[in-house]
């Protein structure tokens, strides 16, 4: 017959001991924007951080994949590649004006093409993305942490940002079904607010 | 009458003084001495604890190895060779290093050629491989104070190492599937590093 233990008291008390060890406060774990790790986390966490950047990033890759190859791979090409061009501008402090309104402009044009479907020649599509990821990289360049680890920096930045463009086509990979292309275009049409809502500073 | 322009000569001196620094010999990039790995050891991992090398690698190795067919021999000869001199000239007195803005440059040239995916002439691969070898080896020098024996070890391995990881990299590519998204993918590194590479630059300018 198999017999259960029932706790004790004393075993209640051991298990309150050691879980209130876990609650006594330790060294802070302070945010260092120096050093690889802390270049590399920075440089990470720095698309991540804004709705507007998000929106924008995962609208290139939902147009892509709505467009179809090529398109699908040469906008998450070309973006990266302008997006650190603008980054370089902002950071050795070329100005560029209405930076906040092309980035909100990018949400409200990006969602707007996939959410009406829009098919322009690739070129367009390319011109159209470029134009928008030299505001967004200068965002980013401008904002950019003074101590950070410049490669490190550069490494985590580039990666989030295609990891973003990456769920945007994963997401629009849906469009292989009749249901995944309404799901798409009204992911678009609500990307398409959020740069509205930027826009005309609701958010 | 031609009239000159006073302003011209002195607006040029200040852009050039701008933008010239980054692109001025700063010294070696020591080699970092990894507890308990000795000389050959350390020299082996340098290139890979090295940002602007690192890059430049990925970048050589992401575009011979997407090259279709793959011939290595000359640009892995011409990219031994000068790396052996680059190392060598470190050996006998020469310090001074390559700028960090050309090594980014050479590795943002690779980048860019793999984005483009285009077929390359035969002669330039050796000719890229030789120009990122040099600089590499010449900014791959040991501390001046480095006993000669020790010293010699860690270039030996530097050299190794630089040649064996562009090998690697070459070499894994050149085997992945010839399907669209596969060498996509490759594409999508080469506009990474792309991306690192101006990010890096705009650094180096800020400095």
């Amino acid at each position: 017959m198999k017999t259960r233990q029932i706790p004790t008291a004393d075993s209640f008390q051991r298990f309150a001991l050691i879980a209130l060890v876990f609650l006594v406060p330790s060294v802070a774990s302070a945010h260092p924007e120096t050093g690889g790790i802390g270049g590399f986390v920075s440089g990470f966490l720095h698309p991540l951080t804004g709705l507007d950047h998000i929106a924008a990033m995962v609208a290139v890759g939902l147009w892509g994949a709505y467009l179809g190859a090529p398109a699908m791979w040469l906008l998450p090409v070309v973006f990266p590649m302008v997006m650190a061009f603008g980054g370089a501008l902002g950071i050795v402090g070329v100005p560029l004006p209405g930076t906040e309104t092309g980035i909100a402009l990018s949400g409200v044009l990006l969602g707007l093409a996939v959410a009406l479907a829009l098919r322009p020649p690739i070129w367009v599509a390319a011109v159209i993305v470029g134009v928008f990821a030299i505001f967004h990289g200068h965002a980013h360049g401008t904002e950019l942490p003074h101590a950070a680890n410049a490669f490190t920096y550069a490494v985590g930045f580039v990666i989030a940002t295609g990891l973003l463009h990456l769920s945007g086509i994963a997401l629009g990979l849906l469009t292989r079904w009749p249901w995944g292309t309404a799901v798409v275009r009204a992911g678009g049409g609500l990307i398409a607010c959020v740069g509205f809502a930027f826009l005309f500073g609701y958010l | 009458m031609g009239t000159f322009r006073r302003g011209n000569g002195g607006r040029w001196a200040w852009a050039a003084a701008g933008v010239l620094p980054p692109f001025l010999p700063t010294g070696v990039q020591a080699h970092t001495t990894f507890q308990g790995l000795g000389e050959f050891g350390s020299g082996f991992l340098h290139p890979l604890t090295t940002p602007p090398h690192l890059l430049v690698i990925l970048g050589l190795g992401l575009l011979l190895g997407q090259q279709v067919p793959l011939r290595l021999a000359r640009p892995v000869a011409a990219y031994g060779g000068l790396a052996a001199v680059g190392l060598l000239a470190t050996a006998s007195g020469y310090h001074a290093g390559v700028p960090q803005a050309i090594l980014v440059m050479i590795g943002l040239c690779a980048g860019m050629l793999v984005v483009v995916a285009a077929p390359l002439p035969a002669f330039v691969r050796p000719v890229l491989g030789g120009v990122a070898a040099l600089a590499l080896g010449l900014d791959s020098g040991v501390d001046p104070g480095t006993p000669g024996v020790a010293a010699a070890k860690t270039l030996f391995a530097t050299g190794v190492s630089l040649v064996l990881w562009v090998v690697n990299v070459a070499f894994y590519v050149s085997l992945l599937p010839p399907r669209q998204w596969v060498q996509t993918g490759v594409r999508v590194a080469g506009s990474w590093i792309v991306a690192i590479g101006f990010l890096m630059l705009a650094f180096a300018l800020k400095r």
